[in-house]
């Protein structure tokens, strides 16, 4: 019977997707074209729709600086006790996103308790908002094999489905931009101690890249977790 | 005396009843048959390559964020023992070519650019594969991190280059054959790949 339980509840993240023909394609996988830029603006949707379409614009045009250039610092903290269980210390992340660009309004979709914009730093000469992929139920390929090629670097970023949905992919979002830093440069400091028996120590693995051309390029979700794919130019540099 | 002995008992008992129905959840739990069963295949099976590092690694929680946290921090923590055990044999190999008396300066030099690759920041460390799954109350993640060893080599060789005494010393030993041969296998691993 443990057994049985235990089998269900791992497998149910991946069985029971949610209901993905409600987001627009768009935002499923996100348009691309070369020197433009592309961002989804996410709010929740209030009872006042001018409320909910004004913040998603401003998020938007937030994004959309983010996808030009941001800086992350950041390090996280990790003990190791004897026995040899983790133990998280905590983390410091700032982000510091590039200037301001004039953005592109595309459109505008409410789904899901969210009003979601898309933005583009400047009119996409081919794009149809209706055209898209139909929507797969069963997890994309790169939720487990991260793609790769020699012109940019990827990330996927998981986040807990929550109530308001909007936190769920902006934190999705920002895990994966996380990553991203790290894969391009992690710095790893370790002190461990201890005897032949058991050991203890700490762990601190830090950060500071400077992410240009970071772009989302698809978004699944579970029942339960949400995923991003991103991705940013190879040519990443250390912040000055 | 007798009462508030009694009643001291009385509100013990009620105490103890009430926490009855809470339950330890237990963070690392030893994984069982079951578990390494749905492990991936990639997590036993590591994969191998000469210009990549490999580094398999799994972290368990109840909060599913620090879980994946955990396992990458522990893939790259692998990774970084990895470098530092293989620039550390290259030194060895160099230090008894060079001995320790007259060499001892090259050595200094040498462990002084190997150390500002290998100590100070991993580049490329990429999570290639990973999965997530859930068992009852704890989230339980697997990585596979890799690293293009080839452009830690470069590095090395470059960071030894701009000391020209060095590499004047260097390039007279065998350890300089085995960097020089991986370097060129990995720059024929990139034009290959169409890099």
């Amino acid at each position: 019977m443990l057994i049985l339980t235990s089998m269900l509840t791992a497998s149910f993240i991946w069985v029971s997707a949610a209901k993905l023909a409600d987001y627009p394609p768009w935002f499923l996988k996100m348009p691309e074209e070369s020197g433009v830029h592309f961002a989804v603006g996410l709010s929740r949707a209030y009872a006042k729709r001018d409320s909910s379409v004004s913040q998603a614009v401003r998020d938007a045009m937030y994004q959309l600086r983010i996808a030009a250039e941001t800086t992350i610092k950041g390090e996280r903290l990790f003990q190791m006790l004897p026995g040899g269980r983790t133990v998280y210390q905590g983390e410091v992340f700032l982000e510091q996103p590039g200037k301001a660009a004039t953005p592109c309004f595309l459109d505008t979709v409410e789904a899901s308790g969210m009003v979601m914009v898309l933005a583009a730093t400047r009119r996409p000469d081919h794009y149809d908002a209706e055209v898209g992929t139909i929507p797969q139920h069963a997890p994309p390929s790169w939720v487990t094999d991260i793609p790769k090629d020699s012109n940019g670097v990827y990330a996927v970023g998981m986040a807990r489905a929550y109530y308001y949905e909007e936190n769920s992919w902006r934190e999705a979002e920002r895990q994966a931009r996380q990553e991203l830093a790290y894969s391009i440069a992690a710095r790893q400091r370790r002190l461990f101690k201890g005897t032949t028996e058991t050991s203890f120590g700490v762990t601190a693995s830090a950060t500071a890249v400077r992410l240009t051309g970071v772009q989302t390029m698809e978004r699944w979700r579970s029942e339960s977790v949400c995923f991003v794919l991103i991705r940013a130019d190879s040519g990443a540099t250390a912040p000055q | 005396m007798n009462r508030s002995v009694v009643a001291a008992v009385l509100f013990a008992l009620a105490i103890t009843g009430c926490g009855g129905g809470s339950k330890i959840v237990d963070l690392t739990p030893v994984p069982n048959s079951e578990i390494l069963k749905r492990a991936p295949n990639w997590f036993t099976d590591v994969p191998q390559d000469p210009n990549y590092l490999f580094a398999a690694a799994t972290a368990t929680s109840s909060d599913m964020q620090l879980a994946i946290n955990k396992a990458q921090t522990e893939g790259r923590n692998q990774l970084a023992q990895q470098m530092e055990v293989k620039f550390n044999g290259l030194q060895k190999r160099f230090q008894e070519e060079v001995g320790v008396g007259d060499g001892s300066e090259y050595l200094d030099q040498f462990t002084l650019a190997y150390k500002s690759v290998v100590s100070t920041v991993l580049h490329g460390s990429r999570i290639s594969k990973q999965d997530l799954q859930q068992e009852r109350q704890i989230w339980r993640s697997y990585v596979l991190m890799e690293m293009p060893i080839g452009e830690a080599n470069q590095q090395l060789m470059a960071k030894i280059k701009a000391n020209q005494n060095l590499y004047t010393r260097f390039r007279a030993t065998e350890a300089f054959d085995e960097l020089d041969d991986e370097i060129d296998r990995f720059e024929q691993w990139k034009k290959n790949q169409g890099n």
